[in-house]
């Protein structure tokens, strides 16, 4: 390449820059948009709102009910909410503001726990805990009362022969052991947020672009700098060059935003950004392509909002691939979202390195150049 | 009238150029159908856990009690294995999420839990508490009951204790909660948000006229102002209106949503159109340029759908978020479909309608009168 044809790249390239930061709207999509995304998601779901939400009426506590509400307390990843009365579970739980949720009612000393759930999720698995906990909280009275009425003896002698019973026999220890480490699972989340909004908004920021290579084609600016100086292959470098730098800056936006905003540990920067590196070339690629064979700015830029969106759902970016259903995952991989959002959640959750997600960095840089080629042919066909 | 021709123009104009069709019908249906598929989330699996066993009451307690049932729900799968060290290597090497250890003469017992799995832990955690005092009870019964001069037979003291109609019980009354369906909640949501960008091809026209100076030719006909906005505000309304009905219609025959009581939905869906007109108004008015415009509303669309709760319930954070949420109209629509479940009349949404108009009122009547005032040549 000689010195002009790299003058001429970068003159188009800068001009490209100059004109997307003269409109003010786009700060809003680079730079406050996708922050506050992950701002507002991690909110969601790195809070308290990732927890399973129990909700609990006990409108008048005994020792029993207390015991219930302090053993479920401990549980990890619940968080209990104090509701005021039966009607206002039943709808938390019908708009799903509380994933579940018990009523203590009390009634000539029988004590009924109504257990409410909105009938999926873990809903099993919580309610075999409750009533565990809840047969817990109560053995002591049930075997009191069951020896009261047995021997005929008042209920305080049954209560001093029973505590003189368990005084006299070792009671079976319960411990708990951990195994393996406790992650800072709220961080994590934040991070694994933010990892989504990376690869949603590179493309999307990628795939707008487009609009603004089509106006050019369309004001007929591309055939004019042809009849200068310019090389062709020097045209679809600048415009491509352009696409390029403004992903990067939209992956560097979202990847520092998260690091300072939020203290979002990327655990492997590295690798992140070779990711990123091949996910902007995706990028990249595809707006070339959707510029050069699209129609009208309107069309080029629905269709771009489309594309990001849906393959950023089914790539993984809204929710992560390892909550999805086994057959969606394997389809999931045919977007490119898929390949780096696997190899940021093994970052982020496993601990992997460069050294264990390079396939993924390949798979991307590889369909990137694929793209970036065929662009390159059809815009430079358009140039002749 | 000169409305009908200038909404039709309009309306023939959308059509040919496509864009209003892929945001008001093609993403929100595409987005749904994808998103429908991960509410399921993960195949269900049963928890894999480990047991050591011993010869001991807490032992056979365990494992013909607890254990054998949630096994028999299909909850957990159990795998029986030698002594504790085998244990710990299968939750190690992820064979198995957690386990519980039975000590060899039965006197204590240990749960091995791994943070990875909560679950999985949290239950091996109480039913081992609940089955150890359990089984203590039985033998602190069994004592006492000899000590006040009876006899007490340990078996049918199990079976007393353990039985859910003594003292405290545990009644199931999910049946009754008639939660709002997560792929319904998901349609709503998506179609709501969409509808906020599909409305702006209507009234924003308002701009682009004014750019390409037809504005200033159809004002110069004897064509009143106000029958020029009512034409644009009248084709984002229909525009809307589409949009919404596809989406109810789309996810209701091909993903089994179930929006409720139709009548309701009717109510819901057209007020929620007039909230949107009345967003999209007031930005008509806000604005001096069509790009302008289109940032501006891309950009309320965006707030409004993420803090009103259109991918994630902003109410179940808490604090000021579950705040700002009720001051959008994305949740009101949301309200009104939960409050239309359990077979609801469709008086249960007048509330959330009435919310949604309030809504319009105080946006769409500022904006309107803005608006006009940009209706100059």
């Amino acid at each position: 390449m000689s010195a002009t044809t790299g003058d001429t790249v970068l003159a188009i390239t800068r001009a490209n820059l100059r004109r997307l930061v003269a409109d003010r709207s786009n700060l809003f999509f680079l730079v406050v948009l996708p922050l506050l995304i992950v701002f507002a998601l991690g909110v969601a779901i790195g809070g308290s709102a990732g927890d399973t939400r129990i909700g609990v009426v006990d409108t008048d506590p005994s020792d029993l009910s207390r015991s219930v509400t302090a053993r479920m307390a401990e549980l990890q990843n619940v968080e209990l909410v104090e509701v005021g009365s039966a009607a206002g579970l039943r709808d938390d739980v019908a708009r799903r503001t509380l994933d579940a949720g018990w009523v203590v009612e009390t009634s000539e000393g029988h004590t009924t726990f109504r257990w409410l759930s909105s009938g999926d999720g873990q809903d099993l698995e919580l309610r075999s805990v409750f009533g565990a906990t809840v047969q817990e909280a109560g053995v002591h009275e049930r075997v009191v009362a069951l020896v009261s009425d047995d021997t005929g003896a008042a209920a305080e002698a049954a209560a001093r022969a029973v505590s003189a019973a368990a005084a006299a026999t070792p009671p079976t220890v319960v411990d708990v052991e951990q195994i393996g480490e406790d992650g800072d699972t709220v961080a994590g989340i934040q991070a694994v947020v933010a990892s989504g909004q990376l690869t949603l908004f590179i493309f999307l920021t990628s795939l707008n672009g487009a609009a603004y290579l089509l106006t050019t084609r369309q004001l007929g600016v591309t055939r004019r700098m042809r009849a200068g100086p310019s090389t062709v292959s020097a045209i679809v470098a600048g415009e491509a060059l352009a696409r390029f730098v403004v992903a990067l800056l939209q992956a560097a936006i979202v990847f520092f935003g998260s690091l300072f905003l939020f203290g979002v540990d990327w655990h492997a920067p590295g690798a992140v950004w070779a990711l990123c590196v091949g996910m902007a070339l995706v990028g990249t690629g595809g707006a070339m392509l959707l510029g050069t064979i699209g129609r009208s700015p309107q069309q080029v830029g629905a269709l771009g909002l489309l594309l990001s969106l849906v393959l950023a759902a089914l790539g993984g970016s809204m929710q992560p691939l390892e909550f999805f259903p086994d057959g969606l995952r394997r389809i999931a991989f045919l977007t490119p979202h898929a390949w780096m959002n696997d190899a940021l959640w093994r970052i982020l959750v496993d601990g992997d390195g460069l050294a264990q997600v390079w396939p993924n960095v390949l798979v991307l840089v590889g369909a990137g150049s694929a793209l970036l080629a065929a662009a390159s042919v059809a815009l430079a066909r358009t140039l002749r | 009238m000169h409305v009908w021709t200038l909404f039709w123009r309009d309306m023939r104009a959308r059509l040919r150029d496509r864009s209003a069709i892929v945001l008001a019908l093609l993403a929100p249906a595409a987005l749904v159908t994808v998103m429908s598929f991960l509410v399921e989330g993960p195949d269900v699996q049963q928890v894999p856990v480990g047991f050591v066993a011993a010869d001991a009451p807490v032992s056979q307690a365990l494992e013909s009690g607890p254990l054998a049932s949630l096994e028999a729900d299909d909850t957990l799968t159990v795998t029986a294995y030698d002594d504790e060290a085998a244990l710990r290597t299968a939750i190690a090497d992820g064979d198995v999420d957690a386990g519980v250890v039975v000590s060899a003469d039965g006197g204590a017992v240990t749960v091995l839990t791994d943070p990875g799995a909560p679950i999985a832990s949290a239950i091996l955690e109480s039913v081992s508490r609940s089955t150890a005092l359990t089984v203590d009870g039985v033998g602190q019964a069994v004592l006492a009951t000899q000590s006040l001069g009876g006899t007490a037979d340990p078996a049918t003291v199990v079976q007393r204790l353990t039985d859910s109609s003594a003292a405290a019980g545990v009644v199931d009354a999910t049946e009754g909660a008639d939660a709002i369906d997560p792929k319904t909640q998901l349609a709503a949501g998506m179609a709501t948000f969409f509808l906020f960008f599909t409305v702006q091809f209507g009234v924003l026209g308002l701009l682009e006229e004014r750019r390409e100076k037809t504005l200033a030719r159809i004002l110069a006909a004897p064509v009143p102002p106000w029958q020029l906005l009512a034409s644009k505000v009248l084709v984002s309304f229909v525009l809307g209106l589409v949009s919404m009905a596809f989406m109810v219609g789309f996810s209701s025959l091909l993903l089994g949503a179930d929006w409720g009581n139709p009548l309701g939905v009717a109510l819901l869906v057209v007020s929620g159109v007039l909230a949107a007109v009345a967003t999209v108004s007031l930005v008509a008015g806000l604005a001096h340029s069509p790009e302008q415009a289109g940032a501006m509303q891309a950009g309320v669309a965006l707030v409004l759908g993420i803090v009103g709760g259109s991918f994630f319930s902003m109410a179940r954070a808490g604090g000021p978020a579950a705040v700002a949420t009720k001051l959008t109209p994305h949740y009101w629509f949301n309200e009104g479909l939960v409050r239309m479940t359990g077979g609801q009349s469709w008086t249960a949404v007048a509330g959330p309608v009435a919310a949604l108009l309030l809504f319009a009122a105080v946006v769409g009547i500022p904006g309107l009168v803005l608006a006009r005032r940009t209706m100059r040549p």
